[in-house]
This record gives C-alpha cells, sequence and structure tokens, in this order.
C-alpha cells in the first residue's frame, strides 16, 4: 500500500460510519408527516398513538357494541381488520362489503395475545374487563391498547369521542354525541315531570339447559336506564344482582307489570313466538300487560343471533330503542313520532347508507317496530 | 330417643317444611292467580327439589359405604362430571329435549363410572378401593376438561350462556313436565336403594368376609352402585350440577341415626329431601331474582357439616 493510504481509509472510513448513523436516526425520528396524537380511554390513562393508524382490531368478548359504534365512522371499513365471530351482520355487511373477511374466529372471547400480536395491529381496542387477560400482556408486547365501555350514556359519549381520535374524524364523533344527546334530551324533557308511570318489565326469554326461563336485566343495566328515561318505572330496578337476573313467574306476577317488552336474541324462538305464546297462556292472562295486550317484542334489525342488532342492547341504535319504548309506555306524549322515519334518518346520518340499503334495514326489522 | 321415634320426628319436619313451602313465595296474594301458582308452579318445583334432594343423599350414603370412603359423593366417582358432559353434549350437538338430556346425562354417568371401574384395575398403588377412588378423580378431572373444551367450542350467544346457566344448578323454570321427565329414573334408582338397604353394610366389612355370609359383594357393590348413578343422573338432568348434598347429608345422618345402614338410607332421604326444599326455598324466596341453588347448598351443606362435625352426636 502507498504510504499515507491509511489516513484516507480511516477518514472513509469515518464518513460511511457517520452516514450510516445519520440514517438510522432518520428511520428512528418521525418523517414530517409523521405525529402523534393523544387518546384518554374508559380506564382514564393517556396513550399516545403514532398516525397514521392502519390497522386497527376490536377483539375480545363483548366486543360488539363497540363494532356497532365503530362502523359509524366512514374511514373504519378501511381500518378494521381483526373483528369476533358473529359481528358480520347484515346492516354492517352493507357498511362494510369485505367484513367476513375481516373475521378472525380467535378474536372472540379471551383472544390469544400472540395472534393479536402477529397481526401487527397499529391499535388494539378491547372493553375494560380484558385488560389484564389481553390487554396488559399486548401493551408489554409494544402495542397500544385503547380501553372503552360503552355501558351507559355517558360512557357512550365518552368512548364515541375516543373511537372518533382513532378512526381520524372527530367532526362525526361530534355529530354522534350531538344526535344521542339530543335525542335523549328531547324524550326525557317529556317524561321527567310525569307523576304516573306504568310499571315496565323488559324480559329476556330463553330456554336454557331445556328449561323456559325469564330473565331481567339488573338495576345498573342500559335497559332499566332506558325505561325509566322513556317514562316507565323499570320493575328490574328492584333486582339486586348485576348482569341478567333470572326471574320466576311467581314474582313478574306479583310484580303484576303493566307494559313487558320481550327480547329473545334468538330466531328460535323470536320475540314475536314468545309474544303470541304469552298471549295465549291462560297462565299469564291475569297479569296486566298480557290482559292488555301490552306485551312488545323490541326490534331487532340484524339476524338475530346475539344482542348486537337489538335495540334495547348497548349496541349503537339503543338510542332508537329508547325513543321506541317512549311510545310504547306513553303512545299519546308521543304520537308524533314515526320510529320507522327515525330509523332511517339514523341509518343515513350515523351509517351512510343510501335509500336503497336503508329501506331493506328498515323492511327487515323484526319485532313491534310501529 | 328411640330411632322410630327420630324419624317420626324427622318425618314431621320435612311434612311441615314441604307444606310450608307451598306457601311461601315471592306472589303474596290470596286470589285465583295465587292459586295457580302454588299447585303449577310451586308445587312441581318442591316436589322436584324433594326428589333431588332424595336421591343426592340416598346416592351419596350407599357410595360411601360401597366405597369405605367418607369422602366419596357421586363427584368423586366421576358420576356429577360426566353427567354434566353428557347434558353438555346435547346443549351444543343435539336437540335439546328433556329425554335425551336425561339419557345422555345417565349414559355419560355411567361411562364415568365404568371407565373409573377399569382404571382402578390399572393402577399399581395402594388398595383397592383407595385406587378406585384415585381413578375416579382422574375420570372426573377428564370429563371436567371435556366440559372445559364443550365451552370454549360453544356458541358465545346461544350456547355458552345455556351451557353456564345449565351447570350452575338449580330449579327455577321447573314445570309438571320436568318433574315428570325425571321422575321415573330417579325412582327406579331409589327404590332400588331402599330394597337393597339392610344389605349396604355388608359392604362395609372385607369381601371375604361378605362371601362367607352368603353375598356376592361384587355383584351387590355393582347394583347399588348403578342404581345411585342412575338416580343421581336423572336428577342432574334438570337440575344440573348441585354440590354437597350427597356428602353433608350422609354425614348428617350418621350422626343422628348410627351407622346402620337400613336406618340411614331412609333417614338420609328424608333430610336430605328437607335440606334441599328449604334451600330452594331460599334460591326463589330471598331476593327478586333467583340465587342459583348450587350456591345455596354449598352455603348451607358447608355450615351444617362443620357444625355436625364439631360437636358430640346424637348417638355416640
Amino acid at each position: 500500500m502507498r504510504k499515507g493510504g491509511l489516513p484516507i481509509i480511516i477518514l472513509m472510513l469515518l464518513l460511511a460510519a457517520s452516514l450510516a448513523v445519520y440514517l438510522i436516526w432518520q428511520m428512528k425520528s418521525p418523517t414530517p408527516e409523521e405525529s402523534l396524537i393523544t387518546v384518554t380511554g374508559a380506564l382514564g390513562r393517556t396513550v399516545n398513538i403514532t398516525l397514521p393508524i392502519n390497522r386497527v382490531i376490536i377483539a375480545g368478548k363483548g366486543s360488539w357494541p363497540i363494532v356497532s359504534a365503530a362502523y359509524m365512522f366512514p374511514s373504519a371499513k378501511n381500518l378494521l381488520y381483526g373483528l369476533s365471530e358473529g359481528t358480520d351482520v347484515p346492516l354492517l355487511k352493507m357498511v362494510d362489503p369485505d367484513i367476513e373477511s375481516k373475521i378472525v374466529p380467535t378474536m372472540g372471547g379471551t383472544p390469544n395475545v400472540e395472534e393479536m400480536a402477529a397481526e401487527n395491529p397499529d391499535v388494539v381496542i378491547l372493553k375494560t374487563t380484558l385488560k389484564s387477560d389481553v390487554g396488559d400482556p399486548l401493551e408489554e408486547l409494544g402495542f397500544k391498547v385503547i380501553y372503552v365501555d360503552l355501558e351507559d350514556l355517558n360512557s357512550y359519549m365518552r368512548d364515541i369521542m375516543v373511537l372518533g381520535k382513532i378512526f381520524g374524524d372527530e367532526a362525526k364523533a361530534e355529530t354522534m354525541v350531538k344526535y344521542y344527546n339530543e335525542t335523549y334530551n328531547f324524550v326525557l324533557e317529556r317524561t321527567s315531570t310525569l307523576t304516573e308511570r306504568p310499571k315496565v318489565l323488559l324480559l329476556c326469554y330463553s330456554t336454557k339447559g331445556g328449561k323456559v326461563s325469564f330473565q331481567a336485566p339488573g338495576a345498573g343495566w342500559l335497559q332499566t336506564f332506558m325505561i325509566e328515561a322513556g317514562g316507565g318505572y323499570p320493575l328490574s330496578k328492584e333486582l339486586i344482582g348485576t348482569g341478567w337476573n333470572t326471574i320466576s313467574y311467581e314474582q313478574i306476577a306479583q310484580w303484576n307489570p303493566d307494559i313487558i317488552f320481550l327480547v329473545t336474541y334468538s330466531d328460535e324462538p323470536s320475540a314475536n313466538d314468545v309474544k303470541d305464546m304469552l298471549l295465549q297462556d291462560p297462565d299469564w292472562g291475569s297479569i296486566n300487560a298480557v290482559m292488555n295486550e301490552k306485551v312488545y317484542a323490541v326490534p331487532h334489525d340484524c339476524n338475530n343471533i346475539g344482542a348486537l342488532g337489538s335495540w334495547d342492547a348497548t349496541g349503537s341504535r339503543w338510542i332508537l330503542g329508547l325513543e321506541w319504548m317512549a311510545k310504547k309506555i306513553h303512545p299519546y306524549i308521543f304520537s308524533d313520532i314515526n320510529i320507522a322515519e327515525k330509523a332511517k334518518s339514523f341509518y343515513i346520518e350515523m351509517y351512510g347508507l343510501r335509500d336503497g340499503n336503508t329501506a331493506a334495514v328498515v323492511d327487515g326489522i323484526k319485532g313491534d317496530l310501529q | 330417643m328411640r330411632q322410630s321415634a327420630r324419624f317420626l320426628v324427622l318425618a314431621a319436619v320435612f311434612g311441615a317444611i314441604f307444606i310450608g313451602s307451598l306457601f311461601v313465595g315471592r306472589y303474596s296474594r290470596a286470589d285465583e292467580l295465587g292459586t295457580t301458582i302454588i299447585l303449577k308452579r310451586r308445587l312441581p318445583r318442591i316436589l322436584s327439589a324433594a326428589m333431588l334432594g332424595i336421591a343426592l343423599s340416598i346416592s351419596g350414603t350407599v357410595l360411601q359405604s360401597a366405597f369405605k370412603n367418607p369422602l366419596v359423593g357421586p363427584e368423586i366417582l366421576g358420576v356429577s362430571q360426566g353427567a354434566a358432559f353428557g347434558a353438555a353434549f346435547v346443549i351444543l350437538f343435539l336437540p335439546r329435549d328433556p329425554i335425551t338430556m336425561e339419557a345422555l346425562s345417565t349414559v355419560f354417568g355411567l361411562l364415568a363410572l365404568l371407565a373409573s371401574y377399569a382404571i382402578s384395575s390399572t393402577i399399581r398403588y395402594g388398595g383397592r378401593i383407595l385406587r378406585l377412588v384415585l381413578a375416579g378423580l382422574a375420570i372426573s378431572a377428564m370429563f371436567s376438561g371435556g366440559v372445559g373444551i364443550m365451552k370454549y367450542l360453544a356458541d358465545p350467544y346461544k350456547q355458552l350462556p345455556e351451557l353456564t346457566f345449565w351447570l350452575l344448578g338449580g330449579l327455577s323454570g321447573v314445570t309438571w313436565k320436568d318433574f315428570l321427565y325425571m321422575t321415573p329414573l330417579a325412582l327406579v334408582g331409589i327404590t332400588l336403594l331402599l330394597i337393597a338397604r339392610w344389605r349396604v353394610n355388608l359392604l362395609t366389612l372385607e369381601d371375604d368376609i361378605v362371601v362367607s355370609l352368603g353375598t356376592d359383594p361384587g355383584k351387590l357393590r355393582a347394583l347399588v352402585v348403578t342404581s345411585a348413578v342412575v338416580a343421581t343422573a336423572a336428577v342432574t338432568s334438570v337440575a344440573g350440577i348441585i354440590g354437597w348434598v350427597g356428602l353433608t347429608v350422609p354425614h348428617m345422618t350418621r350422626k343422628i341415626f348410627g351407622a346402620e345402614s337400613s336406618d340411614v338410607i331412609p333417614a338420609s332421604a328424608l333430610l336430605g329431601a328437607t335440606l334441599v326444599v328449604v334451600s330452594d326455598d331460599m334460591a326463589r324466596t330471598v331476593s327478586a331474582s333467583e340465587i342459583p341453588l348450587g350456591i345455596i347448598t354449598s352455603l348451607l351443606g358447608a355450615t351444617l357439616f362443620i357444625f355436625m362435625l364439631s360437636r358430640r352426636g346424637i348417638n355416640e
């Protein structure tokens, strides 16, 4: 080697090393287009998420209310790709024709953390109940996890704003919150001063374990809140258990409800089938609601497997259910309300359905819509 | 107090509780509907509770004698878990009618018992009874795992809630039809055990002594154990798994009536029926919503168990 060549080689190596460090630094630093959003979920934790968000998973037990709320954001159909079984219902298929391909069977129940990680999501949205089993392990692996509840009016409003941030559409979130608040206040304005409140019982009929049983929602559940806001006295307020409470016929007879709302979350039998059965059963004939034929099947707008399409449950249409209940409890006070028209405008404004699809959904609604 | 007097007192207590239960419930008005409720809702339910108590208690009593082990009950030999597996299988894969449920529960309960017998002969540890109990524990765990797999496979919207509800156990919603479905098979098992009650004592002796007394211990054991399984599976198919009755009641009965099986078996039937009827009364009346019966029998049974074992026996 020629004398003096070594310093040049060393200089070139130093230059190459500097260039490499610069390039690595460039790769790790946010590009000018990248930025962060800060999201505070249901548990009050603040999570920083790097934009852009391209892949969102909504998984785990009880994730269907989140899915039904998420699809009200137009961007959801491009961002969601990991959904649990049972969420590909007709209404959501109209919003996202590819929803079936986004179903991952292992995303139900308590999803496998490693499988979720393998999907490489930018954000995972979970119910708060899944924090320790799913959320914490995911965060240990470096994934961003946001928790939501969607269990009552306040958490619904808060969580819609959270979803708005994740799906990059806070304006739509505000529109939705405004719609839910205005509808709720509209009902409340007419019912809050009522002194006569009929006794109302929402019953879920089931043939679990081969035996007929009736269950009623707990005092803290959305259905109880809806009945009270709708101007009724919810008999389920007297229940001590959380969740669904098994109620004997004897207890129902003792309560003697003036109005019964029925759900089955199934087509075998449907709520309408059960209604017909009760109206013809002589044992039920002396109960006020049956005697006065004030037994109503709660509307649902999906294939009736699970509660996703039912208007009493925590899916997005509970707000329609609130108006429907109010009208059934106080038909004269709400005589100016056309529930089918309300539903049409809801599907158009909230889910962005076109007229043809909207008509198909409304025409397909089961239960006592009118 | 003489045995006959004890029987009379126990029968009177049961009779009073049975009749009293008819007039205790959430519906308190004495009108036409009240009468309908007593005849169509409370009566079949109280009768079912009594049948449940009788079947579980008698089964527990004879199984403890047959296996010379005070810790044995239908659940120890895998019978309850086997029956639960059968019911879960029906909920998941077959039309859910009560007869199919009862049949499959009984078949799997018996299969669990047979499997326990078969496996016990392959265990190279301990005496015959210990081997059987160990095999029963293993079979119970296997069927329990099977039920777990069923829960995993179950559709979370329809089948899983049904399965969970059934596994919790209870008599909520029981009608005359349910009572009539469970009764024939349960009565066959109970009647056979009552007929064999004079001989059940023999099973607590060594087998060669039993042979010398002119009885085949193998056949006798097979008869009483099969009868116990049939009775247990029949009531389990309707009520689900109800814990502690089959373990607690035999011990309580022996404390009061001594160890003579001809006394203990009918007495445990009365005591078991009383305990389950009282428990079910609490399940259906304490609050507006039903409390799962299994929770109350566990609480009440375990409390009585501790109380009885911590004081001197009446017959000591």
